[in-house]
């Protein structure tokens, strides 16, 4: 009998769903779109790269989560290698971007 | 209420290291009780803290830096370098302890080979005793691997400014 591998992702469905649309959106922007707003900070090349995604649909998701979907829908756009100099990846409700004074508007 | 206030206020790179200080003293108490076990799972849970915090400050993380922004990266990172490596849902120290070396290395700050061999050596043995899951057993454990882990631990704590500068 052939025996299937299933691999988990551990992702909880609306991590998923956040995933498929931050990718899309990084890949094609949409013009008229007003999040997710994508903020990437860097000091020039081979410096460290941080990424602020601020999006009200983050809300049911888990802020360790939230980073993952970041960087999976980043590797997906960049590249595996192109993602090993991010060092922070923060997915915040406008709220809480805020109250961290991350500026995006 | 302690979950609106942990709900209210993201954890800090700050409030690791301070969680672990406490933590550490936590399970030294436990341990001169005769709570073996406890103890053990505590001075472990410090030990995680403890890696955590060194891996942050390692990117460079402030003080008062939330810790969520941290673990996607660091998680991108381990499954490029050290794939095989699990993670035991953030838990794992040899996964801190491999992210901490190698990224010291990628970066030009490598930690010393004597420093460098003694953090392996230490986290392996520490490894080979703790896990989180201790905290579903109740088990009676052996003078001799509570004295370990206090010693490996107790180590970890005193070497761990060197880790990260």
């Amino acid at each position: 009998m052939p025996v299937k591998k299933l691999v988990r992702s551990g992702r909880s469905p609306a991590g998923q769903t956040l995933l498929s649309r931050l990718v899309d959106e990084w890949k094609r922007p949409a013009p008229d779109a007003q999040q997710p707003i994508i903020i990437e900070e860097s000091g020039g090349q081979g410096q460290p790269v941080h990424l602020y995604v601020v999006w009200d649909d983050w809300a049911p998701v888990g802020s360790i989560e939230r980073s993952e979907v970041i960087m999976d829908a980043y590797e997906e756009v960049q590249g595996r290698g192109g993602a090993t100099n991010v060092t922070v990846a923060m997915g915040l409700t406008p709220i809480e971007a805020d109250r961290l004074g991350i500026r995006y508007r | 209420m302690l979950r609106r206030q942990l709900d209210a206020t993201p954890e800090t790179v700050a409030d690791f290291e301070l969680a672990g200080e406490s933590r550490y003293w936590d399970g030294c108490q436990l341990i001169t009780q005769g709570h073996g076990l406890g103890g053990i799972y505590l001075l472990g849970y410090a030990a995680e803290m403890i890696l955590k915090h060194a891996c942050f400050r390692t990117d460079r993380a402030r003080p008062a830096d939330p810790v969520a922004g941290f673990f996607g990266p660091i998680r991108a990172w381990m499954n490029v370098r050290y794939p095989s490596v699990d993670r035991e849902t953030y838990h794992s120290l040899l996964f801190w302890t491999h992210y901490l070396r190698g990224k010291r290395r990628d970066i030009g700050t490598p930690l010393s080979n004597g420093l460098d061999s003694e953090l392996m050596r230490r986290t392996r043995r520490l490894y080979s005793t703790w896990s989180v899951d201790l905290r579903y057993r109740d088990w009676t454990v052996q003078a001799t691997e509570v004295q370990l882990v206090y010693n490996d631990v107790t180590w970890l704590r005193d070497t761990r400014i060197r880790l990260w500068s």
